[in-house]
């Protein structure tokens, strides 16, 4: 249940940690070093993030001098937790140049093409790559960066000749985040790309496994866990190439409005960092052109079809009713057969809705649960879809944007056991399809959850039948299971749709 | 329903038809029959699901099953059958219900009693006018009355559920605060300061004693005038907020009570604790008996607690000065060592300065007053009775037993002061922390307020109106122990006048149906005619249908060709287009205001489940044509559907919104010429979006 307030901001770091770990085998110095100090308050001086919020509220010092204790040790705790030092390892440091013009003339709808371009050799069998959002990147990382295996995007099948081949690019809100983290350096280049990252020499190797490609001031800087600034003698021609930037510059460099290539606007950079923070992988979600895939017209067919077929069957009700005819009934599955005229809605696999997603109700990010399998070109499709929307521009989404949005996911059924009457609710409950949206408000993020019901695939009318059965349906209708008699009792239409459609 | 249950009882080992016929719609009303019958055994309880067997008003005849494997179920088919041919039951629906259009309250009445039970029990429509939902105004009548079989109505139910609950909190309130008394006692036994230097002890302990000048007092030397003279003036606020304020005077009793006897008592002076300490006299008389001396011992330090100090007492008898000299006199010689008795002369002589005038003294004096009746009551019983201890009495008042003595003989006098006032103490709107909270708290069953019991006789009102008085002032009966004095008895004895009573009650109550539901019954059912309520005709459904539509608005519209005339999205056909299609599914809608949503949903209905669902209706316009009459539904803001999330999360119900797509007036309106609304509802295209925060927090 999500009643109380549920910011466990002493447990994220854990989280993210571990799962950052497991996704990197190469070993991440900062996020190793975060863990091994948290495994340290546990065990060494047995606290946990657990124990520091456990235990019983007490509102009131009632003066004995166990609670003093508790208290102070718990004080105690705290005030440990918060002296540690955070040191910025200077191996583990990494440096991103601002180049926001470099992409952009990549084309924009590039999503086929680049992933065509980026696989010459087509044997990449189904797996598509991922949408890469090439003329969004504008942070160039320096050496390759440990986390990349969550971050960024590189361009491979490029010329040897190209500047910069083989480096990771960083969206705008993975830059601001890794700069907040403090895992980023951010520089500003007083040179061109050429100059920083000089192509590399024909004549060498392949330089997939050791680029080539350092800055020229630096070249002696040479790879991960070299530090950049180790010579003092350096410094000066470090400086040459550009200068580094402010935290506040990088917020006023990478935030923009909606819509303004090469930044991200506050609000979803708030919930992407939010995310990343609580241990999540995001990535940002296709453009709406490249997401919105014509169905076919096959199964609208076989609905029409079948639309057919009960309208014939079907008597015309009277005007001003009664809909339920006098008569004598034998049980209720008639009565209210009768009964339902109003137009229930019916889950299907091809989106119904005719709408297309709109700004700002469309999905933004593709979200995963922190797996230890998960790269950013290799991942199982997204376990949730989110838009983030301004609490203050918007409002309750309306009949059009919100069923756009949902049909903009792909359906989303239910557990397979869910099945039954005793599981009605889950059902009712999960959805069919369904879509987060973060509503922003000034920075207070609030996750809700939207999915398309069914109602009309639960036909509660059905176990009326054997409620009021003289002796078969025990259990009053509840639960009462696989005894049904006959083919007509009640269990007929109960299985279909939420199961495997 | 007590008679339906019996006729249900009666047919239950025949075979299905029967039962389904015994069933309403057509047995006399459940409520007035039985008020008669003095019921000389509870009727035995029919299962719910036999009550509320009919989900719509409808019968159904179902043909028993046939099983190969037993020949002899053929036979029953065939019996069954042939009699169904030979005598066909009535053509369903059968029973046609009559409600009254009220345009007042826009509703649907129905005064009939067979009417109201048979819609009441298939299918949950409507709610009585003066209950919560089922109506049942005339059984809490009865049960409030005669107090005998009342519990059995579920708003009793319910009071009976919140009075457990908070009983249970109570105890719960109370074991912690034992918990940390005894802490604290444990800590106070391991310092190894001596035990005589109590203040030093209550300074590092309490520290909300350290501004007290009470301490100060205890740290002076036994009579310095300056040193208590604040105490006076610390009290003197604290009387204003007199009734409250000295029921807390127990507090020090109960705390000894607790601690065993060879310990230095240690002065409660958190809120809290005192908040936890008993209030009631009943439980300070009998626990605090054998622990009489810790009471003469205790120093009291808190200001609540200087309050309940024998000046109070002294004040009772304040016309008699000298009862006043006899209480500092007395008390050197029963604790010669202690501080405490120097605060008791002191605020005793404060008294004397006149500061005792005010209303907190008043009332504390009643309080002692009631509290010294009380024993007294015990005294005259007791020598009849077991022997009880009569420390007691002295523990009344501590040290003032002298003031007690006294008053045993000016009892009468005390209660006539008390007929003076007819409500002198507040005690239900003090905080019930007793041990023995079953004879001072007001019994479930007791009237909600005192004007309740009017016509009953004065005996019972007097009785029934606080419980705390009326265990003091009820006549002493041969059981002696407080806590069986219950305001019952006097009942018990004008028994005959309150049957009385009820053979002359009638039930008040109406039941009602909203629109959505009329109209459900009348369009889908055919179950029930609203007639107009001057002609007493019935009103044709479709007229019906326009009624409802025109009194949607407020000031109703009417019918006529203008823009201001009745439109598809009249907020009647749009909640009605909702409430049919989760009816037509077999739902349970009802009414869902209060948790702040249109309709709430049960499984079966609210005598069975809890509501699962919570809906609020969106009338959506996406319909291009009607971008031509610039309607927009009014946006709703993100705060809007927080609140209403957060509001059904707290009574666990997940909530739906529910699009209705609404058609254009010129496609309503073709419908509602061809094919009348049962072709125009049609057009209603439903979509449930449901609704759940997520916690990026627990979804990892």
């Amino acid at each position: 249940m999500s009643l109380d307030d549920d910011d466990m901001p002493t447990t994220a770091p854990i989280a993210s940690a571990s799962a950052d770990q497991e996704d990197a085998p190469t070993g991440d110095e900062v996020m190793d070093e975060e863990i091994q100090d948290f495994r340290l308050f546990r065990k060494d001086k047995n606290i946990s993030a657990q124990t520091i919020r456990k235990g019983e509220k007490d509102f009131e010092s009632h003066g004995t001098r166990a609670q003093e204790d508790a208290l102070e040790q718990s004080r105690q705790a705290m005030k440990e937790v918060l002296s540690y030092t955070r040191v910025h390892q200077p191996h583990s440091l990494v440096r991103g140049w601002y180049f926001p013009d470099w992409w952009a003339e990549w084309p924009g709808k590039e999503g086929e093409s680049a992933a065509g371009k980026t696989t010459p050799q087509g044997t990449q069998g189904k797996e598509k790559r991922p949408f890469a959002h090439m003329r969004d990147r504008v942070v160039i990382l320096e050496g390759s960066y440990v986390s990349s295996a969550n971050l960024g995007r590189a361009v491979t099948g490029q010329p040897k000749e190209t500047p910069a081949r083989g480096k990771d690019w960083l969206l705008p809100e993975e830059a601001l985040y890794l700069v907040e983290r403090g895992s980023l350096d951010l520089w500003w280049p007083t040179r061109g790309l050429e100059e920083i990252f000089p192509p590399s020499k024909p004549d060498l190797k392949d330089g997939k496994a050791r680029p080539e490609s350092e800055p020229a001031a630096t070249s002696e800087a040479d790879l991960v866990g070299q530090p950049f600034e180790a010579n003092a003698t350096d410094e000066a021609n470090e400086y040459d190439m550009g200068i580094p930037l402010s935290v506040q510059a990088a917020y006023s460099l990478l935030i923009g409005n909606d819509g303004e290539r090469g930044k991200v606007s506050l609000q979803k950079f708030q919930v992407y960092s939010n995310l990343k923070r609580a241990g999540y992988n995001v990535l940002r979600a296709p453009p709406l052109a490249e997401q919105s895939t014509p169905q076919t017209p096959s199964v609208t067919l076989w609905q029409w079809l079948s639309s057919l077929l009960p309208s014939g069957s079907d008597h015309q009700p009277k005007p001003y009713g009664p809909l339920v005819q006098p008569g004598l009934y034998r049980s209720y599955v008639p009565i209210y057969r009768q009964m339902a005229i109003v137009p229930r809605h019916k889950p299907s696999a091809a989106p119904s809705s005719l709408w297309l997603p709109e700004d700002p109700f469309s999905i933004h990010f593709h979200i995963w649960k922190a797996a230890p399998k998960w790269s950013k070109l290799r991942h199982p499709p997204p376990d949730f879809y989110l838009a983030v929307v301004d609490a203050q521009e918007t409002g309750v989404p309306t009949f059009r944007e919100i069923t756009a949005l949902i049909d903009a996911t792909p359906p989303a059924p239910g557990k397979p056991e869910w099945t039954g009457p005793g599981r009605m609710y889950a059902r009712l409950k999960h959805g069919h399809r369904n879509a987060l949206v973060a509503v922003v408000d000034h920075g207070i993020i609030n996750y809700m959850r939207f999915a398309e019901g069914a109602f009309g695939e639960e036909l509660l009318f059905e176990r009326f039948d054997s409620r009021n059965a003289p002796r078969g349906g025990k259990g009053g209708g509840r639960g009462g299971g696989k005894n049904s008699r006959g083919g007509r009792g009640g269990r007929g239409g109960r299985g279909r749709g939420r199961g495997r459609r | 329903m007590a008679e339906s249950a019996t006729v249900t009882m009666a047919s239950t080992n025949e075979d299905t038809i029967n039962r389904v016929e015994a069933i309403p719609p057509n047995n006399p009303s459940a409520v007035t029959t039985t008020i008669g019958l003095p019921a000389p055994s509870p009727p035995a309880r029919v299962p719910l699901y036999k009550i509320y067997a009919l989900p719509v008003p409808i019968r159904t005849f179902p043909l028993p099953s046939f099983y190969p494997s037993n020949p002899i179920s053929l036979i029953h088919l065939v019996i069954v059958w042939l009699r169904q041919v030979m005598s066909p039951p009535q053509h369903e629906s059968s029973t046609i219900h009559v409600g009254v259009w009220d345009p007042d309250t826009r509703s649907v009445h129905i005064k009939d009693p067979s009417s109201i039970s048979a819609l009441w029990e298939q299918g949950f429509y409507g709610k009585g006018s003066l209950s919560r939902s089922e109506p049942n105004w005339m059984k809490r009548e009865i049960g409030r009355r005669e107090s005998t079989q009342g519990n059995t109505v579920s708003e009793e139910r319910t009071e009976a559920r919140r009075e457990e609950r908070r009983q249970a909190k109570w105890e719960r309130a109370k074991t912690e605060l034992e918990a940390i008394e005894r802490q604290r006692s444990e800590e106070a036994l391991t310092r190894d300061e001596p035990v005589g230097d109590m203040v030093a002890v209550g300074d590092a302990v309490l520290p909300l004693s350290e501004n007290s000048p009470a301490v100060a007092g205890l740290e002076s030397p036994l009579a310095e005038p300056e040193a208590t003279e604040p105490v006076a003036f610390e009290c003197q606020p604290l009387m204003q907020q007199a009734p409250e304020v000295i029921l807390v005077e127990p507090v020090r009793e109960a705390v000894t009570a607790q601690l065993p006897v060879d310990r230095p008592p240690k002065p409660p002076v958190g809120p809290a604790e005192l908040l936890a300490l008993p209030n009631s006299d009943v439980p300070r008389t009998v626990e605090a008996a054998p622990f009489c001396c810790p009471i003469i011992h205790k120093a009291p330090v808190g200001p609540a607690e200087l309050l309940a100090l024998p000046n109070s007492q002294a004040d009772l008898v304040a016309g008699e000065p000298k009862e006043i000299e006899a209480v500092p006199a007395r008390i050197p010689e029963a604790t010669p060592a202690l501080p405490t008795p120097a605060i008791n002369g002191h605020a005793g002589s404060k008294l004397a300065n006149g500061h005792a005038q005010s209303n907190g003294f008043v009332n504390g004096r009643a309080t002692e007053a009631s509290a010294c009746v009380h024993h007294e009551v015990e005294d005259d019983d007791a020598s009849a009775s077991e022997s009880r201890p009569y420390v007691v009495n002295g523990a009344c008042n501590g040290i003032a037993s002298p003031v007690s003595s006294e008053s045993t003989n000016g009892a009468p006098e005390t209660r006539a002061t008390r007929g003076q006032e007819p409500k002198p103490l507040k005690r239900r709107k003090s905080v019930r922390f007793s041990p023995r909270v079953v004879s001072t708290t007001f019994q479930h069953f007791d009237p909600p307020s005192p004007n309740h019991s009017a016509d009953t006789p004065p005996k019972s009102a007097s009785s029934a109106s606080t419980n705390g008085i009326a265990t003091i002032i009820s006549p002493p009966s041969p059981v002696t122990s407080p806590e069986l004095i219950t305001p019952l008895e006097p009942v018990s004895e004008s028994g005959p006048e309150t049957t009385a009573v009820l053979k002359e009650l009638s039930n008040k109550e109406h039941f009602q149906l909203a629109p959505e539901e009329a109209f459900f019954l009348s369009f889908s059912v055919g179950a029930l005619s609203v007639v107009d309520p001057v002609t007493l005709a019935p009103i044709p459904t479709e007229d019906l249908l326009t009624l409802f539509r025109a009194h949607s608005y407020f000031p109703p519209r009417t019918v006529d060709t203008s823009a201001e005339s009745l439109q598809p999205h009249d907020p009647f056909l749009v909640d009605y287009a909702v409430y049919h299609h989760f009816r037509s599914l077999g739902w349970v809608p009802r009414h869902g205001m209060k948790f702040g949503v249109d309709f709430i949903l049960y499984q079966r209905g609210p005598v069975f489940d809890h509501s699962e669902f919570g809906v609020m209706v969106m009338p959506a316009f996406s319909d291009l044509q009607w971008n031509e009459h610039e309607h927009q539904a009014p946006r709703k803001s993100w705060s809007w559907l927080m609140g209403v999330n957060r509001v059904l999360a707290h009574v666990l119900k997940g909530l739906v919104l529910v699009y209705v797509d609404i058609p254009p007036p010129s496609v309503f309106d073709d419908a509602m010429k061809q094919g009348g609304i049962a072709a125009a509802l049609k057009l209603y295209n439903i979509r449930e979006v449901m609704v759940r925060r997520f916690s990026a927090n627990r979804n990892r």
